[in-house]
């Protein structure tokens, strides 16, 4: 039995022919000492990361998703108020322009000196005097009313 | 109790007074009474007379139309004289009653035929003011017909008068359309009677307001003629003088 080769260690300190995981597949050094690679349904610790990460994750997306949308509502609103006001600008500086020319001012009688002309012009505008105090009278008589008799 | 309205009773009273009960009361109460009757009457009478005034100066009116036929001149002068005359009897009827609940009744009855003056008043007034709108329309078509030739003038000795051309057209338009505005006014108040009492004021404002689109119509034909006698003096057809009084 001594001439048999020497036995392999078996102390579990150095177990050189064990592979060992690539320290970038375990967690922290803090939370677990190294250990081999386990099988894929036995893996708790990364499941609780993933776990904290992805509320994380659906949180930064609402956040932009909110930002967007408040963004654009924003935009939208801000872009209707410029037509608005633009078109009541436009509005106002044309009614503005308008005045001048909306008021052509009346032609002035004028003596031709020819008769027949100048005599029609002037039983014309006779007669229209004379229709405006028609016009005068038709509307003293529409409101013309009854005195009250019983007081 | 005794109700004395009459100034003829007036006199009496005193003596009447004493041969009743001899109370001061009720000769206080008959006298408050006539001075009421005596009231009533002023204002009835007062009332008489402003539309016997007004309905007079229509038929004033009526002679003056050119647009109208005499028939219809004498039916609408046969109407106001019919009223006149119902008022004037009227108008003497408050003056002797001595009766207070006659008076009452008589003085009612000038309000009863209000509807009446209230027609014949704006009918008359409106179909007068059509019918010199119609005149005034005519007098525009002649004047119309002078600036033609003379455009035509200008024309042949070679002027440009196409502006002066398009003027006058728009004053035959609207020359046009107040005539059709005066007739379709005059149609619409003729049949009018009292009975249509109070619904008639809408036809009478609507016929109202077709007067005043015609005068509207005129005062433009007006403003063309005169561009158009500018037009001319331009090309040195015709002298111009300004005058004094502008038009609004």
């Amino acid at each position: 039995m001594d001439n048999q080769a020497p036995a392999q260690p078996t102390s579990p300190v150095t177990p050189p022919a064990q592979p060992v995981t690539p320290p970038t597949a375990t967690p922290p050094a803090s939370a677990a000492p190294a250990q081999p690679a386990a099988p894929a349904g036995n893996s708790a610790p990364s499941g609780d990361a993933k776990k904290k990460s992805s509320p994380m994750k659906v949180l930064v997306m609402l956040l932009v998703l909110a930002l967007v949308i408040g963004g654009g509502v924003f935009g939208y609103q801000w872009y209707m108020n410029k037509q608005k006001s633009d078109e009541m600008y436009q509005a106002a500086y044309r009614a503005k322009q308008a005045v001048p020319t909306s008021t052509p001012s009346p032609v002035p009688p004028v003596t031709s000196g020819d008769a027949e002309i100048d005599q029609q012009s002037d039983v014309i505008d006779q007669s229209m005097k004379k229709l405006d105090s028609d016009v005068s009278n038709v509307d003293s008589g529409l409101k013309d009313q009854s005195v009250d008799l019983n007081q | 109790m005794t109700l004395v309205a009459s100034p003829a009773f007036a006199v009496e009273r005193p003596a009447l007074d004493s041969l009743h009960s001899g109370s001061n009361g009720a000769g206080m109460k008959e006298q408050r009474n006539e001075k009421i009757s005596g009231n009533l009457q002023a204002r009835a009478d007062k009332e008489i007379t402003r539309r016997l005034e007004s309905l007079q100066k229509l038929i004033t009116r009526i002679n003056e139309f050119k647009k109208l036929s005499a028939a219809q001149k004498t039916a609408l002068t046969t109407q106001v004289q019919a009223q006149i005359t119902s008022l004037t009897a009227l108008q003497a009827k408050i003056k002797a009653d001595t009766d207070p609940a006659t008076l009452k009744t008589d003085v009612q009855s000038i309000i009863g035929s209000y509807r009446i003056y209230a027609l014949f008043m704006p009918q008359i007034q409106i179909l007068g003011a059509a019918d010199r709108l119609l005149t005034t329309a005519d007098e525009m078509s002649s004047h119309a017909a002078t600036l033609e030739t003379k455009i035509n003038e200008a024309q042949a000795k070679g002027q440009n008068v196409t502006d002066l051309q398009t003027l006058l057209a728009d004053m035959n338009a609207k020359v046009t359309d107040a005539k059709t505005q005066g007739q379709n006014a005059i149609n619409a108040v003729t049949p009018l009677t009292p009975d249509g009492y109070p619904g008639n004021k809408t036809i009478l404002q609507s016929a109202r307001q077709m007067v005043v689109m015609g005068i509207k119509d005129l005062n433009t034909a007006r403003q063309d003629a005169r561009k158009v006698i500018v037009g001319l003096m331009k090309f040195g057809k015709i002298e111009s003088k300004p005058t004094a009084t502008p038009t609004p």
